[in-house]
């Protein structure tokens, strides 16, 4: 196991937001900037990353995560042609893939933190359930996918609170009293009294008022990246800040706007043509929206040109830490 | 780039304008003074600039272009004048085209199309035959015609036309010129043309003749369809009586040839119903309507199934649907056969458009009593339905029902404020207490 490994997984509520096409540009995007990248599917169910990549028959898929013949679980990564860029396959899922049980998910989180790159990416399946959002916590940096459209705003806007009420679940598994406050998937013995962490923290004052810098802690750690996908205006900008204040509002939490990417054909036309948009045509606008949240992501500043068929890199270390934009 | 290129405009334009104050001291005159607030307001507006620029070169622009449109219409009608004055010119002294058209205005050359022009040549010129000409073959006929005096002969035989394609196309104009008593001003030309020296005498009724040619010339003018062997083609040339003949001669044609269509529909075999010759058209799986046809008239039973089976498949019917209608089977066997369509001539349908929507209105016709054969059987009603009309929605209640929706929704606000408080109202229930 490497500790070094950054993980971010690419979530969002809704679906057909475009969480995997962006996720899949983010990982070309890495790679291409020279780092060690693994892209992996875990939409389990409806996988289809290695089709947005063009990768016909995945030698390996879904069922190989849990092969107990496969001693080594390095040969499932899969060679995408692309430089740095690994791939693992969720093809071959069934119907019902989506619901496995907890051991398994464990199994393939395992997998996940045993693999050797310098970043993971996870492309995760729409909505909370915890199979996803278990995926998406176990991140080092999250990425939090939406769309101007207002029902993907209430969608993102749960995803998060989802999310994070999963962290201080599992953080106070020991505790039953908080699990309820948190763990709302048995209305019956669930308090459903508290979904936003200012009921919750009024309560922890109240009845736990030792685990209220935990809480707080666990609030303050957890700062996902807010990317509006399909920006066609101004107007859909301010989507992104409502959204932050949203979640500032009731949540609490300090999200950070990484970027947009403009809603463009070239993108579409990228997938119908299975040619990752950034490879494509890099110095199109959305590849430009792109390259900057990859620049936020890993605080440099990036530049992709492609010239006679060849795509070359600029990059430069930003001075400064975080996610500043 | 385009802020690059706007910055170096604007340092030339700042020079320029440095120079000539220099030189003339503009910012101290009056003028200057009164436009420096605009020119301010401009210059901190890039939108006032833009449309300033637009305005500065564009209105220029559009002046010089509908200068040079008018010049170029000017230059076209000078051209047309002139090439009417040579064409004038190669006219005889005598021809009345010379005045029928002393300096007409542009816009009438302009209508006439090029096959008037000729057809209307075409009518003139054997009036203005010269002596050492050979007369054209109709006036030889004309000459021999009044030799003969047979004037019943001249009429145009309606059934000799139908029947011989070539007098069809000969039908035309000259026989009905050719009649001496039934055109006063040809034979007045022929006199003035043939004796000389009536031409004096005559003079006013050859003045009248021709004014009324001109305006028969104009008429012709504005009459674009006429072709050059229709009878009205030079229907203008005719006085009142032979006008009448004329629409008599065509009312007798049409007449004609409405009798010999309708004997041509009676003696087609009955056999060759509408249903039948859509044989052709393809249905797919290399099927035709015929098939489909038979298939009804032979056996009742499959032909219900299969005339239902695109009414299924449009109307989703499920398969809870069949036993009904296994249960009107009968209802339908009594109902009125399919009618083959009244209207039918493929002997007279030449170009296949014709024929093309012939068969689209009897596919539209098999449609409609299909249909009606269905909602036969839906309404176990065994009189005939009408044809189709406009269906009335709000009659229909046995078919339609009324749902109410919500006219109003609230619709995402553009304001932030609202725009979160309608957010919050989705995300949270009525009696949540948010903080």
């Amino acid at each position: 196991m490497t500790s070094q490994v950054n993980i971010i997984a690419v979530g969002g509520g809704k679906g057909g937001i475009g969480k995997s096409v962006v996720c899949t540009n983010l990982a070309i995007g890495m790679a291409l900037s020279g780092q060690k990248v693994i892209l992996m599917d875990t939409d389990f169910g409806a996988s289809n990353l290695h089709a947005l990549l063009g990768i016909n028959n995945p030698v390996h898929g879904f069922q190989d995560f849990f092969n107990e013949d496969i001693s080594n679980k390095q040969s499932l990564l899969i060679d995408t042609g692309i430089s740095n860029l690994k791939f693992v396959s969720g093809a071959g899922d069934n119907p019902g893939s989506a619901n496995i049980d907890s051991d398994k998910i464990n199994t393939v989180i395992s997998f996940i933190k045993n693999l050797e790159a310098d970043t993971i990416l996870l492309d995760l399946g729409p909505g909370t359930n915890y199979n996803v959002i278990d995926f998406f916590n176990i991140s080092t940096q999250n990425v939090v996918l939406t769309t101007p459209e207002m029902t993907s705003v209430m969608k993102t806007f749960s995803f998060i609170r989802s999310a994070l009420f999963r962290r201080i679940s599992l953080a106070f598994q020991d505790t039953p009293e908080i699990q309820k406050m948190v763990d709302h998937s048995n209305p019956t013995h669930a308090d459903i009294e508290t979904y936003t962490t200012g009921l919750l923290r009024d309560r922890f004052v109240e009845e736990f008022p030792d685990h209220l810098e935990q809480l707080n802690n666990i609030i303050k750690d957890f700062t996902p990246g807010l990317v509006v996908n399909r920006v066609r205006s101004k107007k859909d900008l301010m989507t992104g800040d409502n959204l932050l204040k949203l979640i500032k509002k009731f949540l609490e939490v300090e999200a950070t706007y990484l970027g947009y990417i403009i809603e463009s054909d070239r993108v579409r036309d990228s997938v119908d043509e299975m040619i990752p948009f950034l490879i494509k045509d890099p110095q199109s606008k959305p590849s430009e929206n792109l390259q900057q949240i990859i620049g936020a992501l890993t605080n440099t500043d990036l530049q992709f040109v492609k010239r006679d068929g060849r795509i070359f890199v600029s990059k430069q270390v930003r001075l400064s830490s975080g996610w500043e934009v | 780039m385009i802020e690059q290129y706007l910055q170096v405009a604007l340092e030339f334009v700042k020079e320029i304008w440095f120079q000539l104050d220099s030189k003339f001291g503009l910012e101290e005159t009056e003028a200057f003074k009164f436009i420096q607030p605009y020119l301010l307001q401009l210059q901190d507006n890039p939108t006032y600039m833009g449309i300033a620029f637009a305005a500065l070169f564009l209105v220029p622009y559009g002046l010089y272009k509908v200068r040079s449109i008018a010049r170029e219409r000017e230059r076209k009608l000078d051209e047309l004048m002139e090439e009417m004055e040579e064409e004038e010119e190669d006219y005889d002294e005598d021809d009345p085209r010379r005045q029928r058209r002393p300096e007409p205005p542009e816009e009438e050359n302009t209508i006439i199309s090029k096959d008037d022009y000729e057809i209307e040549e075409e009518g003139d010129k054997p009036l203005f035959n010269k002596e050492d000409e050979d007369p054209p073959p109709y006036m030889q006929i004309l000459e021999k015609l009044d030799e003969e005096e047979h004037e019943d002969e001249l009429h145009v035989d309606t059934k000799k036309v139908m029947g011989d394609d070539d007098e069809f196309e000969l039908e035309p104009i000259s026989s009905e010129l050719a009649e001496p008593d039934k055109n006063k001003d040809l034979s007045e030309f022929e006199e003035f043309e043939f004796d000389g020296d009536t031409a004096e005498t005559e003079e006013s009724s050859h003045d009248q003749a021709i004014q009324e040619l001109q305006k028969e010339g104009e008429l012709l003018e504005l009459d674009g369809e006429l072709s050059a062997d229709d009878p009205f083609a030079h229907y203008s040339e005719l006085d009142d009586d032979e006008q009448d003949r004329a629409i008599q001669a065509l009312q007798d044609e049409m007449e004609s040839t409405i009798n010999k269509l309708t004997e041509q529909l009676e003696s087609t075999p009955e056999n060759t119903s509408s249903m039948k010759d859509l044989g052709d058209i393809k249905i797919g799986d290399g099927a035709t309507i015929d098939d489909e046809y038979v298939l009804e008239e032979e056996t009742e039973e499959p032909a219900f199934s299969e005339i239902n089976e695109p009414e299924t498949h449009s109307l989703d019917l499920t398969e809870e649907v069949e036993p009904t209608l296994k249960s009107i089977e009968p209802v339908i066997e009594e109902l009125p056969p399919l009618q083959p369509i009244p209207e039918r001539d493929y002997s007279h349908e030449g170009s296949s458009s014709g024929e093309a929507d012939s068969l689209i209105n009897r596919l539209k016709y098999f449609q409609e009593n299909l249909d009606s054969r269905f909602h036969h059987g839906d309404k176990r009603e065994l009189n005939p339905l009408p044809a189709s009309k406009p269906k009335d929605l709000a009659g229909e209640h046995r078919f339609v029902e009324q749902r109410s929706f919500p006219t109003k929704s609230p619709s995402v606000p553009v304001d932030n404020k609202k725009y979160m408080e309608t957010l919050e109202s989705f995300i949270f229930l009525k009696d949540q207490n948010k903080h």
